[in-house]
């Protein structure tokens, strides 16, 4: 795709609603921004409004069809052109996989000065897609980003935050930046934001558009396999007490007394 | 003599995190033990050989060595470790996941097309001598088993403390101490990325707060206990049985307890002995930092709740009767 403007890309990554528990306020839709991206979108939005700086700004997701819910939400939030990967042959596709196929859709966009991804997301939650993907496509790497503020042609400035200093740092373009921070609420965002937002096209980009080699990408190109998994910690063995009677306190009381029932 | 298919065990960039390569070459000799293979260990950076014994020390067989007295980025490091897995052919390599090395590991991973699993628990060789990594997902707890497929080499990202470190005593001094010196060509090694400090703020020094892991019986505020009525009967509740009051994210992000008192995935993790949540969902963001409690008791109102699933006592009723219940109960027996 074409542009003559430099191209700021977030990758977005769309998670399960109902990962999202009660934090959700439309949980009619499947999928939902990853909270990690969620917050930096808003921030870089904010951003482009402050700084009146020309640069189109991409929201990129992989995923099915149902996932475009995910990016029509970060257009009426402000993201200027979104862009789906999608193909059948991408899915189950590991980071290995997965950073291939995101370096491909980065090739095809074209002027790409930087791109920003969450540092984790809140399902898979490996946190190595963005230092894969700079190797694969050689963009410098700045990673635990707590904060983006500001940037040009050529440099960035960011800020890492940890518990004893905060560290402002400048660094050249292009790069990916790999971004430590989240919000748990949704974003709200109007409803002519969102009929707006319906009627922008999103593209879609599938193995052919990519040029890709199918055999590197879903399973087939991943390189780590589940070959078991299993329930890490309910307890069995809970007792229930519906309403606290006078009993359950004097037990409970006696327990924080340290004096044992058995 | 160094083998192929040899355990490979990444050094962290500083030494600061020695302790936790000690406890991963730990972790490798056991399976090396298991598995007749070497253990390697790469280290860049200046010679220190008091510092390579205490590697060899915990199993380490072969030290790798690159002298280089430069500071060393993401990139230069990458660099190394790629030259010598050409060189040596590990079978896996592990590294510990501190914040730099975790991108090596991904570079790495992407360099050979290799499957990597990330904040590993457990590694475990099986009886085809095929290496599985155990990982933790968070979200929907639980323990995945993975296992490397359509590559000849398999990596994996520890963090600090998932292993125990082990020192092995040593008969003769000299034995088995064996350090290669690894040259690299200067068109070998990658620049690391222009990145200057523009500015440093240390944050003020706080005075040494409460410490949340020095309790043994904790009290948890969620949502669903926020009015200040019942806020002030947890913390009556809670001085009285000299215990310590946390809470819930969804509680510091509405400015009622300090960040210091976040228990959970982005917060603390604890372990006391009682802990008492209530009004507290049980968001598996939560979940992940106090499961290790040696007693869980939930009030919720909703027996739904996923909290009460992993609650030994889960008692459904409202936080204030409940409160109200438990701060008479205490009247009467200090009137006792
Ligand atoms: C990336 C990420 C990281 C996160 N990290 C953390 C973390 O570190 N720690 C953490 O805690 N959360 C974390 N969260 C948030 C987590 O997902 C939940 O949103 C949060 O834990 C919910 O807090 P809660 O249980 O207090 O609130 P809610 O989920 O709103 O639950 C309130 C509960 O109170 C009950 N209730 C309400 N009124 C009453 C009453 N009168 N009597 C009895 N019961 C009542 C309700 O039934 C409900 O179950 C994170 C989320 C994300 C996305």
């Amino acid at each position: 795709m074409e542009c003559t403007y430099a191209r700021l890309v977030i990758c977005i990554k769309p998670v399960k609603s109902s990962l999202m528990g009660k934090n959700s306020n439309n949980l009619e839709d499947e999928f939902r921004i990853n909270p990690y991206e969620l917050k930096i979108l808003k921030e870089i939005i904010a951003l482009k409004k402050i700084s009146k700086l020309p640069f189109i700004l991409t929201c990129v997701s992989m995923g099915t069809k149902s996932s475009e819910s995910v990016l029509r939400r970060a257009l009426a939030m402000g993201a200027d052109e979104a862009v789906l990967i999608s193909d059948s042959s991408f899915a189950g596709s590991d980071t290995v996989a997965t950073s291939y196929i995101l370096s491909k859709a980065i090739q095809k966009l074209e002027n790409v000065k930087f791109i920003i991804c969450g540092s984790r997301s809140i399902d898979g939650e490996t946190g190595q897609v963005p230092a894969a993907l700079s190797e694969r496509i050689r963009y410098a790497l700045y990673t635990e980003v707590t904060k983006i503020c500001s940037f040009n042609e050529n440099n960035v400035v960011f800020l890492k935050d940890d518990e004893n200093k905060k560290v402002l740092h400048k660094g050249e373009l292009p790069a990916v930046i790999s971004y430590n921070g989240f919000q748990i609420n949704d974003e709200t965002v109007s409803l002519m934001a969102l009929k707006r937002a319906k009627k922008k096209e999103i593209f879609i980009m599938d193995k052919d558009d990519l040029n890709i080699d199918v055999s590197r990408c879903g399973m087939t190109g991943s390189k780590t396999k589940v070959s078991e998994v299993r329930s890490s910690f309910t307890k069995i063995s809970g007792e229930q007490f519906f309403g606290i009677s006078d009993e359950t306190a004097h037990f409970l009381t006696d327990i924080l007394r340290g004096v044992h029932h058995d | 003599m160094i083998s192929n298919n040899s355990i490979l065990v990444v050094c962290g960039l500083n030494v600061n995190s020695d302790e936790h390569t000690m406890q991963i070459i730990s972790k490798a000799s056991e399976l090396s033990h298991q598995t007749k293979k070497q253990v390697l260990l790469a280290v860049a950076g200046n010679y220190d050989e008091l510092r390579f014994r205490a590697f060899t020390d915990c199993g380490a067989d072969c030290i790798i060595f690159w002298e280089y007295t430069k500071s060393i980025g993401i990139m230069k490091y990458s660099s190394f470790i790629s030259a010598v897995i050409r060189e040596y052919s590990p079978e896996i390599v592990l590294f510990p996941a501190t914040e730099s090395i975790k991108s090596v590991a991904a570079i790495i991973s992407s360099c050979f097309e290799a499957g990597l699993t990330a904040d590993c628990i457990d590694i475990i060789c099986d009886e085809d001598n095929k290496f599985h990594f155990y990982r933790a997902a968070v979200s929907n707890s639980v323990i995945a088993k993975i296992v490397g497929i359509n590559s000849s080499l398999s990596m994996g990202t520890v963090k600090e403390g998932e292993f125990k470190k082990k020192t092995y005593s040593k008969n003769d001094e000299n034995d088995n101490f064996q350090i290669m010196f690894y040259h690299m060509n200067t068109d070998e090694i990658d620049k690391d990325y222009l990145d200057d400090i523009v500015d440093i703020k240390y944050r003020e020094k706080v005075e040494e707060k409460t410490n949340i892991n020095n309790y043994s019986i904790v009290f948890c505020i969620g949502r669903g206990a926020e009015e200040s009525q019942t806020i002030e009967k947890i913390y009556r509740l809670a001085e009285a049985y000299n215990a310590c009051v946390v809470g819930t994210k969804a509680v510091i992000d509405d400015n009622i307890l300090d960040k210091a008192f976040q228990v959970g995935q982005s917060g603390k993790s604890i372990s006391p002995s009682i802990y008492i949540g209530l009004g507290v969902s049980g968001a598996n963001q939560h979940i992940v930092g106090m499961k290790n409690s040696q007693l869980i008791i939930a009030v919720n109102h909703d027996a739904d709740a996923p909290i009460m699933k992993y609650a030994d006592y889960a008692i459904i009723d409202d936080v204030n009767v409940f409160l109200d219940k438990m701060l008479d109960m205490l009247v009467s027996y200090q009137s006792e």
